[in-house]
């Protein structure tokens, strides 16, 4: 390899480094960025529905103090916005997240859907796969 | 019970699966009269929605006989006639309440998956992968129907089975399209797809008062019978060059509302044809949106573009800039049924609505893997095959 090629090919491989290193470290900031977010909900349901009774009912009343919990009209007669964050290290956002959907659920219909099982009787190696995948999709996304 | 279930890319066979049972209060438990096939099936037998299980029961447009009610349930009863809407809505959400029951907040089970690939989760669906919910299917003897207030619906006495099969999906996605389209009275409306659904979309633009309704498919055997049974007028893509065709029959405006009932498998010919294959086969792209693409190339300025046909992902060279410079409103969505299925029973009852003649081919359950062989393969002039459990 001559001289040039070598030069070209240390400036190609630094570049690539730094944009790899940059990426990281944008991803990064929007992870920490995203955790410092409220996680929201809207309800379908008036002010006076919603924070009329002592507590929200089911898994949202079970984390009592264990969660911050902010309300605010929505606007367009929409419902109630609900805000929750953690302020207890045991209580992971993912979990306060199906909190807020089933307390959502449980305030609009009286119920939380349960899904058909079992899901399937042999489900197979993607099946497994995509069992997996399911799993914490219940838990992680946008609300 | 015995069920037809997804086994793989392109396997489905009957099997025994476990009876489905209530699992909350307001569950019914309908035993299945007949469950169709439907075009949105294919994307899940070739693989194109990849979130399916061996084992899986497919199926999700249906009616039968309620056998068991949960106690919340006040609509129905045991031995009561139903036909159930596909995506299944809680009734009490912003979205149901507001008539786009398919965007239900309460329903979908498995809510990250769709909002990873959607930003938001739309509401479950049977039959219909485990990212709309993973809800059991209708191919079936039995299926649970959540909220079975709000999502079945009674048959009125005249109207037979084999009519009201159609309701449940075909029917009000057809007229979903023309509806929320804003088809009006004197208007041009182009449909692409003569299969159920696009045979649905046009009836449903005539009674809206559409003065031309034109759709557009290549198996001349279903364009036939659109012809036949509605009177609409005809196009095959693979004769005639469609977009001449529609500018000389519209005085060179071009149709003021074009409905798509295609999906995201939709076949062309030529170089566009080949490119979407290879991008597809590539993963480069998910869907492949040529009927999208023609219903916006064609459709008259100012006017309104409806994607009824199924899409899961992104898509390539999208005419985003006939959409702006051409003032288009583009419109989409899965079907809200509970806003519809009533009227157009009402309808079916009449007489203004027919849709038995798409049942073209109704099976036993047992034939479950030869009826999808013989719709999608468009053998012996199929349209749809039609399952008795």
């Amino acid at each position: 390899m001559n001289t040039t090629m070598r030069a070209i090919a240390v400036t190609g491989v630094g570049a690539a480094v730094a944009v790899g290193r940059r990426m990281t470290a944008r991803r990064r900031e929007l992870h920490r960025d995203r955790s410092d977010h409220w996680l929201a909900v809207t309800i379908d349901r008036s002010m006076d529905a919603v924070t009329g009774p002592a507590r929200l009912p089911g898994p949202m009343g079970e984390l009592g103090g264990r969660v911050e919990v902010r309300f605010r009209p929505a606007p367009g007669g929409r419902g109630t916005e609900v805000l929750a964050a953690p302020q207890d290290d045991d209580v992971s956002r993912e979990d306060l997240r199906v909190a807020l959907r089933k307390t959502k659920s449980l305030l609009e219909t009286g119920t939380v859907i349960r899904p058909d099982t079992p899901p399937t009787t042999h489900p197979g190696p993607a099946g497994k796969v995509l069992r997996l995948v399911v799993g914490k999709s219940a838990r992680e996304g946008r609300l | 019970m015995r069920a037809l279930c997804w086994e793989g890319v392109n396997d489905v066979r009957v099997q025994d699966v476990p009876d489905p049972r209530i699992l909350n209060d307001g569950d019914l438990i309908l035993k299945v009269r007949l469950s169709t096939a439907c075009g949105s099936d294919l994307h899940l037998l070739t693989g194109h929605i990849p979130f399916m299980q061996a084992g899986d029961v497919i199926g999700h447009e249906f009616m039968g006989e309620v056998v068991e009610v949960g106690p919340d349930v006040t609509r129905h009863k045991p031995g009561d006639r139903v036909v159930v809407a596909s995506f299944i809505g809680c009734g009490q959400c912003y979205y149901c309440r507001n008539d786009l029951w398919s965007l239900c907040d309460n329903t979908n089970t498995n809510p990250g998956i769709t909002q990873a690939l959607w930003g938001a989760d739309p509401g479950g669906i049977f039959g219909y992968s485990h990212a709309m919910g993973g809800f059991k299917g209708s191919h079936a003897e039995y299926v649970r129907v959540p909220f079975a207030d709000h999502n079945a619906i009674p048959i009125p006495d005249a109207v037979d089975d084999l009519s009201a099969v159609f309701a449940s999906d075909s029917a009000p996605t057809g007229w979903m399209g023309a509806d929320l389209g804003g088809v009006r009275p004197g208007d041009v409306v182009a449909v692409w797809g003569s299969g159920a659904v696009g045979q649905m979309a046009a009836r449903s633009a005539q009674l809206l008062g559409a003065e031309r309704v034109v759709v557009v498919d290549r198996f001349d055997y279903r364009l036939r019978q659109a012809e036949n049974v509605f009177g609409v007028e005809t196009l095959n893509y693979e004769h005639v060059d469609i977009g001449a065709a529609l500018r000389e029959m519209t005085g060179g405006r071009g149709p003021d509302v074009c409905i798509e009932a295609v999906g995201c498998e939709a076949h062309s010919y030529g170089p566009q044809h080949a490119y979407d294959q290879v991008k597809s086969k590539l993963k480069l792209e998910t869907d492949r949106p040529i009927a999208v693409r023609e219903a916006i190339h064609n459709c008259r300025k100012g006017g309104t573009v409806f994607v009824l046909g199924v899409f899961s992902g992104v898509v390539d060279k999208f005419p985003l800039g006939a959409v702006m410079n051409k003032g288009l409103t583009l419109r989409a969505a899965q079907q809200h049924g509970q806003r519809y299925i009533p009227m157009l029973l009402d309808r079916m009852a009449s007489g203004e609505l027919t849709t038995t003649h798409l049942a073209t081919h109704v099976l036993p359950l047992e034939e479950g893997a030869r009826g999808y062989q013989l719709f999608k393969d468009k053998q012996d002039d199929c349209v749809r095959a039609v399952f008795r459990p």
